[in-house]
């Protein structure tokens, strides 16, 4: 090994290898779940970024805003449309995504 | 930053005090599936979890299409694997909790921030991404299945959450459709819409997506 760092467990299985990358988190935001819109975050720009979601708030239908992130750090998001049911209007369309957690992880930022 | 860091044999940072990583909180194989209700058109496997579940990570098999979906159960901390069986499906959750709830080892390494918390623990399996891949959102809106490859063998895919509303199709009722993955071989897999609630009341006007711009898959391994 000519670079690098290798950690194992307590139970000898290698944790961490050299060739190994790590997803880090670098940008984190709450959107209400009626939102849109984009935004660039720099960090994320070259970085292999990758987006995930959770719901923000508990109680609701869990249904997190669609959300994607570009290879140059542009994020963008969008509310999801699905069927709801009253008894006074029966089934209709609307906004059913909820306030979402956004998480942008990067697998490759260089020292 | 440029010390207090460990980074790999290209450059690359792995773990610093600045930045969180994103921990495994459990790993196993889905065996026990629900049916979706009206024409059983797919099943699920709910997660329940006192963590903020934050990736779905799985290994599909060759049999069924699946994904992993965080959120849309309501309640706290939940996700599930959808698939259009009842095969059983290996998993790994993800959290970004995972340091904070782990305790620490008697052995092997740990690191903390100047907050004194944590940010790697070697009894933690950190989320390892080997690859992306940017998957043609245009043939998946035109309703197409696209094939990736990748050259890690047998790895776990993370597919974001998505779905579609459309009342055409030929079917009587209206349906929900999910783009899942479905292995081919070892180093190809296929993404493909497959229905999971046909409903006899639902309205759509028109078809509706829910598909991230872009869509990106990640490829990770344990």
């Amino acid at each position: 090994m000519d670079f690098g760092c290798r950690i194992w467990d307590e139970d000898g299985n290698l944790i961490l290898n050299t060739a190994d990358y790590t997803a880090r988190l670098v940008y984190s935001t709450i959107k209400a779940g009626d939102s849109s819109g984009s935004e660039y975050v720099a960090e994320a720009d070259g970085t292999k970024p990758f987006v995930m979601v959770a719901p923000a708030s508990t109680g609701g239908s869990g249904n997190c805003l669609t959300v994607g992130v570009t290879e140059w750090g542009t994020l963008t998001w969008e509310p999801m449309i699905g069927t709801l049911y009253d008894p006074e209007h029966g089934y209709y369309e609307a906004i059913v995504s909820e306030e979402t957690l956004i998480l942008i992880y990067v697998c490759d930022e260089k020292i | 930053m440029n010390y207090g860091l460990v980074a790999g044999i290209n450059r690359n940072i792995q773990f610093d005090t600045n930045r969180k990583l994103l921990g495994l909180q459990e790993h196993g194989f889905a065996s026990n599936w629900t049916a979706i209700s009206y024409e059983n058109l797919a099943y699920y496997h709910l997660f329940d979890s006192d963590y903020v579940i934050t990736a779905i990570a799985i290994k599909p098999t060759t049999s069924t299409i699946a994904l992993g979906r965080v959120g849309t159960h309501g309640g706290q901390y939940t996700g599930d694997i959808l698939q259009s069986g009842t095969a059983t499906i290996e998993y790994a959750l993800y959290s970004s909790d995972a340091n904070d709830i782990h305790g620490i080892p008697s052995y092997g390494l740990v690191t903390y921030n100047a907050n004194q918390e944590v940010v790697f623990n070697s009894d933690i399996h950190y989320l390892k991404i080997v690859d992306i891949i940017d998957v043609n959102r245009s043939r998946l809106l035109n309703w197409e299945s696209v094939t990736i490859e990748h050259d890690v063998e047998n790895p776990f895919y993370i597919i974001p959450n998505n779905q579609a509303h459309t009342p055409y199709m030929g079917w009587p009722w209206s349906r929900f459709l999910s783009l899942g993955i479905q292995k081919i071989n070892a180093t190809s897999a296929k993404i493909s819409w497959f229905p999971f609630i046909a409903h006899p009341n639902a309205p759509t006007s028109t078809e509706r997506f829910a598909v991230p711009t872009p869509f990106r898959i990640a490829i990770c391994v344990l």
